[in-house]
């Protein structure tokens, strides 16, 4: 009997610590899907969700706050994701939140991150819905390091050919080797460095100069110095200024009259662009051109005239005695 | 040849069907009171209890070498950190339940096949029946209401051990803390792990059974039967396992868990 009593007690305590793992296990495991404690329901309109599942995390500022409660297409464009957000978490949660599809690491499974938005919205409450946001795409990152990694090549191609150029014969590295450039770079930096001695020498020079005339030494710092002059100056700008308002006046008038001559109507336009008048003073030139030779010959044949021909002849022996 | 053959179909298809009938006459004798409750805590000490060492300490020697093994692996891919998630995983979906079910098998279904083919071939169960009592109700009945009992519970329990064994397996080469360990377990055990894989348990418990009193009862051909028995109760529990288990993940898969 008491063989059987003991059996009993160990049968007892076996079936109980079977128990207690059971349940304590299931506990665990219900405690991580939020079963057992106070939550809201919030959700989110994505495009796509990459491969997310019911009872997937949902992550809020790095730190597990819920979990995925499910997934429902409502068009050919909307997903809709219902999250079960553990009470606590969600009151520092606001309603600006942005939700996104990411991802626990390069080969973790996916989740819905919340991001904080500006914080001007409440806290979230139940039925609140979020905005969502365009997550990582895996392909998408996959693609651009592809095209990285073909820029790398490319990169490391020209790099190779630049190496190997420089290291070819001729290159670099013959430059550093050669003695006689060298001695050419070591002449050129004493040559600096000499223009650099002559340089500085003729600063102190010119700084020399520049306080020997402020101190008034030489013609020119006298002259600079000299306040006679200085005054003799200021009298001839002084002159100047009141000669120039008579000028002004005057240059004003030769303008005004300028203007009027070439004003229409005015002599200068007259002459200029009026072309009948041009034209008439053309034929007045070539009336008088006319006359006068018709003149000339008039009075060539009045020298040889009896009457003026003693007049003539006197006049030309005059002109021989001079 | 083909008579040989032939004879062996008919073999086993009367094997076959004889066990759905001792399966179904159990579901009949199962539920009617009145219950043999202190051979069902007899059996449950025998086919749950003493088991359990060898259980436990099969369950810690595969937490252990799952997690050694599975190492390099994954820190080829530099993911040697899901390693406690990969194997509580393993663990707990099939690992577990299929070496918990082999074992029993082995020790339970042997010593039940041998233990009532003793009895047959000593007509100690005919005795019963001429005594009034019903033998089916007071061996068979309590017997395999112990193993569906029990093997989910020993399922459970290797489960915990082979995940502890799994943490050691893990500190044995890098430092883990017990809090992060645990929090990796339970992020990637889910319960459509666990439930499946208990459902699946009480399967292979009823299985092994079944098949252990149907050995028992039918064993024949005296104490050379009595070997045969057990040795056949251990076969046919075993392969029913392997069965069971592919039906399972077939069924597990249908209905979206896997």
């Amino acid at each position: 009997m008491a063989s059987e009593n003991t059996r009993s007690i160990k049968l007892g305590a076996f079936v109980l610590v079977g128990l207690i793992l059971l349940l304590g296990g299931l506990y665990l495991l219900g405690t991580k899907r939020d079963l057992f404690s106070h939550t809201l329901m919030v959700s989110a309109r994505f495009t796509e969700v990459n491969g997310l599942r019911t009872g997937d995390n949902v992550r809020y500022a790095g730190i597990d706050v819920g979990t995925v409660k499910g997934i429902r297409i409502l068009s050919d464009t909307v997903v809709l994701v219902t999250m079960l957000v553990r009470a606590d978490e969600a009151r520092h949660i606001r309603t600006d939140a942005v939700a996104r599809i990411a991802s626990d690491g390069l080969m973790g499974s996916k989740l819905v991150a919340l991001e904080a938005g500006d914080g001007s919205g409440g806290p979230i409450a139940e039925g609140a819905e979020l905005h969502s946001l365009h997550g990582l795409d895996t392909d998408a990152m996959l693609r651009t390091l592809s095209r990285s990694n073909d820029n790398l090549v490319a990169i490391t191609t020209d790099l190779r050919a630049l190496t190997h150029g420089l290291n070819a014969e001729g290159g670099l590295p013959a430059l550093f080797k050669d003695t006689v450039l060298v001695q050419d770079v070591r002449a050129a930096v004493a040559d600096a460095a000499a223009t650099a001695a002559n340089a500085r020498d003729l600063t102190a020079r010119v700084d020399r100069l520049v306080q020997g005339l402020q101190a008034g030494q030489g013609a020119l710092g006298a002259l600079l110095a000299d306040t006679a002059t200085d005054r003799r100056f200021r009298d001839l700008v002084t002159a100047l200024q009141q000669a120039a308002g008579p000028l002004l006046h005057a240059s004003a008038e030769l303008d005004r009259f300028t203007t009027g001559l070439h004003a229409p109507g005015g002599l200068g336009h007259v002459l200029v662009d009026d072309t009948a008048v041009t034209q008439g003073l053309r034929r007045v030139v070539a009336n008088l051109d006319t006359s006068s030779a018709t003149l000339n010959e008039d009075l060539r044949a009045l020298q040889r005239n009896w009457f003026f021909r003693r007049y003539f002849k006197e006049k030309e022996k005059e002109k021989e005695k001079r | 040849m083909a008579a040989g053959t032939w004879n062996d179909a008919r073999t086993m298809l009367a094997e076959i069907g004889g066990l759905s009938r001792f399966t179904g006459r159990f579901f009949r004798e199962a539920f009617r009171p009145r219950f043999e409750w202190g051979e069902l805590l007899q059996r449950s000490y025998v086919n749950g209890y003493l088991s359990f060492p060898l259980v436990g300490i099969t369950a810690f020697i595969m937490g252990i070498v799952l997690t050694v093994q599975s190492r390099p692996t994954l820190a080829r891919f530099g993911a040697e950190a899901m390693l406690p998630s990969m194997v509580a995983i393993s663990v707990v979906r099939e690992i577990a339940p299929v070496i918990t079910a082999l074992i029993c098998a082995g020790k339970i279904g042997s010593s039940m096949g041998a233990e009532l083919g003793s009895m047959r071939v000593t007509e100690q169960i005919d005795a019963m029946e001429v005594s009034g009592t019903n033998p089916f109700r007071y061996l068979a009945v309590t017997r395999i209401w112990s193993t569906v009992l029990m093997v989910p519970l020993l399922v459970v329990m290797a489960d915990a051990i082979a995940i502890w064994a799994c943490f050691i397996g893990v500190n044995m080469q890098r430092s883990v803390s017990w809090a992060l360990f645990q929090q990796q377990v339970l992020d990637a055990v889910v319960f459509s792990d666990v439930v499946p894989a208990l459902i699946k348990s009480v399967f292979f418990g009823l299985a092994i059974g079944v098949v252990g009193c149907y050995k028992g009862f039918h064993t024949e051909k005296g104490t050379a039967g009595v070997g045969q028995a057990a040795h056949s109760a251990v076969v046919t529990a075993s392969l029913l396992v392997f069965i069971i288990d592919l039906v399972a993940v077939q069924v597990t898969g249908i209905l979206g868990f896997n």
